[in-house]
């Protein structure tokens, strides 16, 4: 069943077919999750996202086509929105439960870096940037930001961010692209 | 540069308002250094994704979502008391605003269908999940198609502009709700638009459009019993137990 393509599963799944659904979820549980986290900095949250996800797909509410790309590529978009839609509503209505999170949304975007590369297995590919190329990919693809909230963040003008950004995912992309040689 | 292109990033993570998202894909289409960047950002998310370090998955999240995610596509269940992401609301003053709903019943039994049977017929063909979207010209009005009995329709009121018709009807034992709407205001960042139907004075979510302008979708009805009208809000979030947002428009069936 796993040999199926996703492509194939999922048009499966579309039919109501939930063995399809769950070889699906299983096989992109790991990576949605460990995706989401990077968003959220916290499981519950993480969880719910994951879960949104999987409503809007199984109750038609997004629907994929190979227009799209690849299946991978379009969940992980629909994940990152999701997770992003998770973000601006937690900061909207900051709860109670701000204490249970294992860590904070307004953490300095250098603490994160120095914590993933004091980890033990450095596979961030994003780490391998240099200082604000890493920063403007932070804030972009983890937190979101708009452009003018880049510009007033990092001091840039408005026309300079998006150049900015252009390079930092070029370069991104050939430190990918090196690896998968 | 044209102006357009400096939107590119606020396209990508989804902050444009959907007059600008519209103007941006128009832009896409002769723009080919942003559609390239664009696919340049889009083409990395996997290799990010793959690239972060694993994280352990919490035990029996599997099961907690695909439970979840299984029953809220089963139409004839009865809805789960409550589910875990479910935001406890207080209520609010809003809820009056159903009974007003509600009683703004009107004799209202013949509506131009327009392009409602049309749609309905191709939503009905595939209707597999709990809601199919399309576009108007999409529809295939010439495919055979029977409803078993139609239970109630009526033309939205709206304090929004908004225009559209509902219609409840019944195909093989089971209930379903049926919109078409339009001229949808734009929805601001994280916002959708929920449906709720309506018994006495009771809303209940049954439904969610999470686009601006036109849609049309078929939703199976959740619960039993006649439903008296049908109202919509803009919400924060997908199926809450009550609304918290203003009605923007409902219709009395």
């Amino acid at each position: 069943m796993h040999t199926q393509s996703d492509e194939s599963l999922y048009h499966e799944m579309r039919s109501g077919d939930e063995l399809a659904l769950e070889a699906l979820y299983e096989k992109y549980e790991r990576l949605l999750f460990s995706f989401a986290h990077r968003f959220t900095n916290n499981d519950r949250l993480s969880e719910e996202v994951i879960q949104e996800v999987w409503m809007k797909i199984w109750n038609g509410r997004v629907d994929f086509n190979t227009d799209k790309g690849k299946f991978s590529s379009w969940i992980l978009t629909i994940t990152r929105n999701a997770a992003l839609d998770c973000l601006r509503r937690e900061k909207r209505q900051p709860t109670i439960e701000v204490e249970e999170r294992d860590g904070g949304f307004d953490e300095p975007v250098e603490r994160t870096v120095i914590e993933r590369e004091t980890a033990s297995e450095v596979r961030n590919a994003v780490s391998e940037l240099k200082p604000d190329q890493q920063e403007l990919i932070e804030l972009v693809y983890f937190k979101g930001l708009t452009q003018q909230q880049i510009s007033d963040q990092l001091n840039l003008p408005l026309g300079t961010v998006k150049t900015r950004i252009r390079s930092a995912i070029q370069s991104l992309r050939k430190i990918i692209d090196g690896r998968e040689r | 540069m044209e102006e357009r292109c400096h939107d590119l990033i606020d396209y990508f993570n989804g902050t444009l308002s959907a007059s600008d998202r519209d103007a941006f894909e128009a832009h896409l289409e002769t723009c080919d250094d942003c559609k390239q960047a664009l696919q340049e950002m889009q083409d990395l998310m996997l290799p990010i994704a793959e690239s972060l370090p694993a994280r352990p998955v919490p035990a029996g999240m599997k099961s907690r979502i695909l439970g979840e995610v299984l029953g809220s596509a089963r139409p004839t269940e009865e809805p789960l008391e409550s589910t875990s992401n479910e935001p406890v609301r207080q209520e609010t003053p809003h809820v009056s605003e159903f009974e007003t709903a509600q009683t703004e019943k009107k004799k209202k039994r013949s509506v131009p269908l327009g392009w409602l049977m049309s749609i309905a017929a191709a939503l009905i063909l595939s209707l597999g999940a709990n809601a199919y979207f399309l576009s108007q010209d999409e529809a295939s009005p010439e495919e055979e198609f029977a409803m078993d009995e139609v239970k109630g329709m009526g033309n939205f009121e709206s304090t929004a502009s908004i225009k559209g018709s509902s219609m409840i009807f019944t195909k093989d034992d089971q209930e379903y709700m049926l919109v078409q709407l339009k001229d949808l205001p734009p929805l601001k960042e994280g916002e959708l638009y929920q449906l709720w139907t309506i018994q006495g004075d009771t809303p209940r979510a049954n439904g969610v459009i999470e686009q601006d302008g036109e849609a049309a979708a078929v939703f199976p009805l959740k619960g039993d019993g006649a439903i008296d009208a049908v109202a919509i809000t803009v919400e924060p979030e997908p199926d809450l137990e009550k609304p918290t947002g203003e009605i923007v428009a409902s219709v009395a069936l």
